[in-house]
């Protein structure tokens, strides 16, 4: 059985210029000790998706319209506040984005990371410090005795990523989420953030949602792809598959973006168009507009996600009907 | 990691919130002279009764007005009462009214803001209107009813003022609080499973505690003299007993033949608040650990 099973997740905002359809009807299954990378490029819904299952998406304007997500037997999308609370922080963590904000400027490292601990755990402050120092330890912070009493202000960028997966990891989660973990941190630390998810993953047998627009971070952590576009997944696939077999007309544009330091006389190739804002009705294909295969089918069918291969899935209602296959595997090599 | 040391070399040894606040509160000349004028003035208000020179309430209508002396150092008011004694009388009404009254409507305020803030929603709009709603609302009318229902008393006159200044505090408060859990590391506290009240008590207020010390120290003087205009109006503080607005209020019917009545309360009066306003902006960086200023 998976970790975590998500079933028809809706999440729509109502907003004044109409509604939002931000994720629309998405499924899919985290198995213990996998990492999963969602990508797709702003506004695709990855976010959206990961702060739905935790129910932090602010009700008004957004709503959850209907799903299920079944995380070790709860359903996270209908179960009471308190056992949510419980849930947060102790067995799912969620690492964001922007480090520099992430982190309280009125509290010091120490009380940061051991607050829910004692909350959770129920453990004396004492052995909250020991474990709050043994963590910082563990994710490469030198000298953590002094930096528990320090101020966010006084750590660096790349640190304070430390301290954010730090504060995750330290009850000991069997689900991290990561939100673009690496996005507001230079290329080497970067890399050093991307290594120690690695290490700490496989050290503590946990799985780990990794969000990110970057294709070339996906493939160097997670075990399985889910792409996203307008709100929902186009292709889902062993990472392995998705990059060298694409079965999609938008993860094989995405892939052809990559700027490559082979061809650099070549022009970057752009995808063309811009994605969908959710509010318009579409009645086929979201990516339709802007695929090169389009036919007059894909205008007006809704195309459902279907295992094309082993463990492989696609949207595409070409490549359903055995088409393209060829052509896409071509158009990335 | 070489690199990012270098952002930490500065390291601060002290423990908590308090003890670094504390030690930057000290660096801070202004903060620490108005502190000690204010220490000073308290000390004075509690001891009143025992080193008063005179009485603040028995008359001495052949000596009327006299110009400060050796025996009257501040002078005598119209009916020869001694005013250094009437001014430190009236600074335990004023100085009381001060604290208790900003205390009142600081914690009302406080409390209403941040929830209202952080809710969010149909909580946030009903506890909005209820503050506009009291706004619309006549002072006036509303502390009469209160000394009509309770019937009159200092400790009343502190609730009534208290009442009726939160208003503007949760408005404030409100208005920070709904900046604040929009950053992630809000959204990192809630995802945490901390407790809403938590949050807000140990995640979001600290925050704002720039504008909350600053409006403390403005809300202060204003109630100071609101205490005075209800005295005048004969809801407040009665005769012989005086208070600092109160006195000052006299002083402006006669400051043409006896400026002193005038210059003294006043002067005592804008020491205080010049006090206070220095050491809000001194614990304002102080409590800021960002703060340079050391």
């Amino acid at each position: 059985m998976a970790l975590l099973e998500v079933r028809n997740l809706k999440t729509y905002f109502y907003t004044r210029y109409g509604i939002s359809r931000a994720v629309d009807d998405i499924s899919f299954d985290i198995q213990k000790g996998e990492t999963v990378g969602i990508v797709g490029e702003s506004g695709s819904g990855k976010s959206v998706s990961c702060y739905s299952l935790l129910r932090l998406i602010a009700v008004p304007p957004g709503r959850i319209e209907s799903g299920r997500a079944i995380f070790n037997g709860t359903d996270l999308l209908s179960c009471a506040q308190r056992e949510l609370r419980k849930i947060r922080g102790n067995a799912i963590s969620m690492v964001f984005q922007d480090s520099m904000s992430s982190l309280n400027p009125y509290l010091t490292i120490g009380l940061q990371l051991t607050e829910h601990l004692l909350l959770h755990k129920g453990i004396s402050k004492f052995e909250a410090r020991e474990k709050a120092i043994s963590s910082l330890l563990e994710v490469g912070i030198q000298d953590p005795e002094s930096r528990i009493n320090q101020y966010p202000h006084q750590l660096s960028g790349g640190m304070r990523q430390r301290v954010m997966i730090a504060m995750a990891l330290i009850t000991g989660p069997l689900l991290l989420i990561a939100d673009e973990p690496t996005t507001a941190l230079d290329v080497t630390i970067q890399a050093q953030i991307i290594d120690l998810i690695n290490d700490l993953k496989k050290k503590k047998d946990m799985s780990v949602i990794f969000i990110t627009h970057d294709l070339g971070v996906i493939a160097g952590i997670s075990d399985h792809v889910l792409v996203m576009y307008g709100g929902k997944i186009m292709e889902s696939g062993e990472t392995r598959d998705v990059y060298y077999k694409p079965i999609h007309p938008y993860t094989s544009a995405l892939l052809k973006s990559i700027p490559s330091v082979e061809q650099k006389d070549k022009e970057l190739y752009v995808i063309p168009g811009h994605p969908p804002e959710g509010f318009e009705d579409i009645k086929g294909c979201v990516f339709a507009s802007r695929c090169e295969y389009v036919q007059d089918k894909c205008m007006v069918t809704i195309p459902e996600l279907m295992e094309v291969s082993n463990r492989h899935y696609s949207s595409c209602l070409r490549i359903q009907e055995g088409a393209l296959l060829d052509v896409l595997k071509e158009g990335d090599s | 990691m070489k690199l990012s040391d270098i952002n930490a070399i500065e390291i601060e040894k002290g423990t908590s919130l308090w003890s670094n606040s504390w030690y930057r509160l000290k660096q801070n000349r202004l903060a620490m002279i108005g502190l000690f004028i204010l220490l000073i003035m308290v000390i004075i208000s509690l001891f009143t009764p025992r080193i008063a020179p005179y009485s603040y309430e028995v008359q001495d209508l052949n000596l009327g007005a006299t110009p400060p002396s050796a025996e009257h150092w501040l002078g005598t008011d119209i009916f020869g009462r001694d005013m250094l004694t009437r001014i430190m009388y009236g600074g335990r009404v004023s100085l009381a009214v001060g604290f208790l009254a900003t205390a009142v409507s600081l914690i009302i305020g406080v409390t209403w803001g941040s929830v209202s803030g952080f809710s969010g929603g149909r909580v946030d709009s009903v506890m909005m209107r209820i503050v506009d709603i009291l706004y619309a609302l006549p002072f006036i009318i509303f502390v009469i009813l209160l000394m009509v229902v309770f019937g009159r008393n200092l400790f009343l006159l502190f609730m009534a003022i208290g009442a009726v200044e939160w208003l503007t505090m949760a408005r404030i408060i409100r208005g920070q609080v709904l900046s604040i859990r929009e950053k992630e590391y809000i959204d990192s506290a809630i995802m945490t499973g901390i407790p809403k009240s938590r949050i807000i008590s140990r995640h979001i207020l600290p925050n704002a505690i720039g504008p909350i010390i600053v409006y403390t120290t403005l809300t202060i003087p204003n109630v100071i003299l609101l205490e005075s205009f209800l005295s005048f109006l004969g809801l407040g503080i009665q005769p012989p007993m005086c208070s600092w607005g109160l006195l000052i209020n006299y002083g402006v019917e006669t400051m043409e033949e006896y400026p002193w009545l005038l210059i003294f309360p006043g002067v005592v009066l804008s020491i205080t608040l010049f006090s206070l306003n220095f050491l809000g902006d001194g614990l304002r960086d102080a409590l800021d650990p960002k703060s340079t200023r050391r």
